[in-house]
């Protein structure tokens, strides 16, 4: 069946997309702007929302966007089509456009797939891929195709059994760079939390802080909240004691409070289901009215524009497998 | 003890201002309204300013701290770029909003000021922490800083840091520059001030040392073994707007190139720093400052040419001259344009002329930087029929967009599809915001984040500034000494006719930009 799709049939349609991208331009100038592939791997029923995301991710990661769309059941398939994302930025003369390859695969013909998307790379530049589709990760048909990448990012957000995902994340990490957007939804919990230890008079008592604790609302421990203990324990170190606790049945799990305390110092953040955050520190108050719901292309925006190791998340990873359940 | 945040995640936090207040003396200003206040905002709707952070306003007009927030929304509102106004953002940051009344020159105005820093230091755990930023007239620097030096503000009791940040321009020449220095260092240590140019600040220009440095291919390219010239652009398309009388005793010399200008071309000419870190970024930008050749008297006419704008008509309006606008004598010999050819006397540069420009009421608003290459040393194609022509004298260019459309293009020749061998110039573009298509912070947000973190890499040392008032001093004395026929060039052009003459005589010529 690989047959039906031909890598250099999507070359020739590519560059024909540029020249038609050009004469349609009247005048005007049209540029191009890659900085990666970005293989992104979604289920079928999905389509139309990724491809929101997708096309606002371009403006600020421009890319060779190759979008597999993985069809369920044993029926072969397999079809492709060119398309080009453009925008007018600022009302400017020039438009920009990024070259989108859609290929389309049944379950039952994805190990044909590496062969077409290795000749669609970009050619020397890094290559993502984002998978949508839970369980790829140690998946065989899709070994050869995670081989193409220099970083994977995963969504771990909803997994159960944790263990073995975290287990799936750390061995994926031995040949490439893998992520995790549970991660990523993180970072303005750990941000906000840094800041308030910027204050000299918190950061010197931080030494009297004995024991922490992560809560969170859900059936299973969200591997977020594993994460999270996983950098307060980076951060403060074996001598404090590290607590997770399980507060009620929310569906999906959410992290709910941090507390960390000892002695006469307190630090507690809660962030309720409005997503408001309250935060008191030594009796302190403060309210941080912005903690949203991050949507996937504020989450993949983050994740595009680092391109190296994250060795404060690969700790935290280590924490989540040990600790996991 | 912990010395540094052990939960600090430089790989994805956004650097973080510590706890800590601002004091702006000159808050009914228009900096104040148009650029600070709405740069502070920015910061705290991005989550970068701590929940302890305060802004101290001064100035002389009576105003309650409400009546600052009111006017300081109105402000944020009215002059904020490419953001939204949130206003939950707004209520937290307008409560660390404060005002202090009081006359620059009554030492009582610092009591009152020292007490209400006393007391945000109780109450927002500041630690003592404290940024005096001076957007006032320049000749109230001295007296303000005095005035801190008096009433003990210039260091903070509980082991906190203090900083100054001065706004150009830094003096009005190389004696006033150096008398402000001495002034302000009887108060303040070099490290604990900041003399901004918010040209450095700008995304671009801090792009042009990641071009420069972090890429192997254009380093070996850029010396005088390659580069035939350089041409460094910033023109206005507005006259002087209402600041007449401010423009009337600076020009475009001392508005534009003594700092901002030089400060560019510093950039683009400095030798690579071994680290990118303050004091090495500094030092290599001072030195290039220095090497810059000082004219004598007669090098200057041939160098130098000074310009200003008269009336005219530009797309069916009326415009007035330099001589008609408020608060300029009917008879000024103000520059409001200046070009000078600067030299720089190193290895590297030694011969390359530096062309730099900048004026008021030209054909548009750019700023740019143009390195021109040398032409290929043999001309292979120009004796084929329909050969190169006049596209084989097309020099390769590379240009740096500073404004409005930041970016970076190459020009290089190109065959002409179809038979024959023609050649004609194509530019490969390479758009900053575009290509990136994420908003930019100002130059503001950026240099006060370094400011309020301690980092002074984009900041102008006073070695820097003396030696760019040495580069031009010689061109002030002379054309202070000369009677000019003004106006020498109409709205809507691109400068007096006598700067066009000053490249040809060299066999070169203003790009348009």
């Amino acid at each position: 069946m690989a047959a039906a799709i031909q890598p250099e049939k999507i070359l020739k349609d590519l560059s024909a997309l540029w020249v038609n991208l050009g004469r349609e331009a009247e005048g005007g100038n049209v540029l191009r702007a890659c900085a990666m592939t970005l293989i992104v791997i979604t289920g079928d029923a999905e389509g139309d929302a990724v491809g929101e995301t997708v096309a606002k991710l371009m403006r600020e990661h421009p890319s060779r966007l190759v979008m597999l769309r993985v069809k369920p059941g044993g029926e072969p398939l397999l079809s492709e089509r060119v398309v080009a994302q453009c925008w007018m930025p600022f009302g400017g003369r020039q438009q920009i456009c990024c070259e989108q390859v859609e290929i389309t695969a049944a379950e039952s013909v994805l190990e044909d797939v590496p062969a077409v998307v290795r000749a669609l790379e970009a050619p020397d530049l890094p290559v993502v891929i984002w998978t949508r589709v839970p369980g790829l990760l140690h998946s065989a048909e899709c070994a050869p195709l995670l081989d193409l990448a220099d970083k994977v990012i995963v969504d771990s957000a909803g997994w159960p059994h944790t263990r073995d995902k975290v287990r799936a994340i750390r061995n994926g990490l031995r040949t490439r760079l893998v992520a995790d957007l549970e991660w990523t939804r993180l970072t303005r919990w750990r941000q906000t939390l840094a800041q308030e230890f910027d204050n000299p008079a918190y950061l010197s008592r931080l030494g009297e802080i004995e024991w922490a604790i992560v809560e969170y609302d859900g059936e299973f421990v969200p591997l977020r909240a594993l994460y999270l203990a996983g950098w307060l324990r980076q951060a403060l170190g074996e001598r404090v004691a590290i607590t997770l606790r399980g507060l009620g049945q929310a569906s999906p799990p959410r992290l709910h409070t941090v507390t960390l305390s000892g002695g006469a110092m307190s630090y507690r953040m809660n962030v309720d289901a409005t997503r408001a955050a309250e935060m008191r520190i030594c009796d302190q108050h403060s309210a941080h009215p912005l903690m949203p719901q991050l949507d996937e292309y504020e989450l993949m925006r983050e994740e595009l524009g680092i391109t190296g190791r994250d060795a404060i998340f690969e700790a935290s990873l280590a924490f989540a497998e040990e600790h996991g359940q | 003890m912990a010395s540094s945040n052990p939960f600090t995640d430089p790989l994805r936090f956004e650097r973080q201002v510590r706890p800590c207040a601002v004091v702006i003396f000159g808050a009914n200003g228009d900096l104040t309204k148009r650029k600070l206040v709405p740069a502070l905002y920015r910061l705290a709707f991005e989550r970068r300013l701590p929940s302890g952070f305060a802004i101290v306003g001064n100035s002389r007009t009576e105003m309650s701290d409400g009546d600052f927030r009111e006017k300081m929304r109105t402000s944020v509102q009215q002059f904020l770029e490419e953001s939204p106004f949130d206003e939950d953002v707004w209520r937290d940051f307008a409560r660390g909003l404060h005002y202090v009344a009081g006359d620059l020159r009554d030492p009582g105005c610092y009591q009152r000021l020292a007490a209400k820093l006393g007391e945000i230091e109780r109450t927002q755990l500041t630690g003592g922490n404290v940024l005096f930023y001076l957007s006032t007239h320049p000749s109230h620097y001295e007296p303000v800083v005095e005035g801190l030096g008096g009433a003990g503000l210039n260091r903070a009791a509980g082991g906190g840091w203090r900083r100054l940040v001065v706004e150009k321009p830094f003096g009005h020449d190389l004696d006033s520059s150096r008398a402000l220095d001495r002034a302000v260092h009887k108060v303040f240590q070099e490290e604990e001030v900041y003399r901004i140019d918010h040209y450095l600040g700008k995304e671009t220009v801090q792009n042009l040392l990641a071009f420069r440095f972090g890429n192997g291919i254009f380093e070996p390219l850029w010396n005088r073994r390659y580069v035939n010239s350089v041409q460094i652009t910033a023109a206005e398309s507005i006259g002087v707007e209402g600041r007449g009388g401010y423009y009337e005793e600076a020009g475009a010399l001392r508005d534009m190139i003594q700092n901002h200008m030089l400060q560019i071309l510093a950039t683009v000419a400095m030798e690579p720093p071994a680290l990118f870190e303050a004091a090495a970024v500094r030092d290599e930008r001072a030195k290039l400052l220095r090497s810059i050749h000082v004219m004598s008297h007669d090098e200057v006419t041939a160098h130098a040419v000074k310009g200003q704008y008269g009336p005219a008509n530009v797309g069916g309006r009326a415009l007035p001259g330099f001589r008609q606008e408020e608060g300029v004598k009917p008879d000024s010999q103000t520059g409001t344009y200046a070009a000078v050819t600067f030299f720089i006397d190193n290895w590297r540069w030694a011969g390359v002329p530096f062309h730099v420009r900048s004026g008021k009421r030209l054909a548009k608003r750019v700023t740019d930087i143009a390195i021109q290459y040398n032409a290929a040393p043999h001309r292979v194609f120009s004796g084929l029929p329909g050969g190169a022509g006049m596209a084989e004298m097309a020099p390769n260019l590379l240009i740096l967009r500073v404004q409005p459309e930041e970016g970076i293009s190459l020009r290089f020749l190109s065959k002409q599809p179809g038979s024959g061998m023609k050649l004609r110039p194509v530019s490969m573009d390479f758009n900053y915001g575009s290509s990136f298509g994420m908003r930019s912070p100002t130059a503001y947000e950026t240099l006060l984040v370094d400011a309020l973190t301690g980092d002074a890499t984009l900041y102008s040392r006073q070695d820097m500034v003396e030696a760019s008032w040495q580069a031009v001093m010689p061109v002030l004395e002379v054309w202070g000494n000369t009677k000019f026929d003004f106006p020498n060039y109409a709205s809507g052009t691109w400068g007096p006719a006598a700067s066009d003459e000053m490249l040809a005589r060299r066999g070169q010529a203003w790009r348009v930009p």
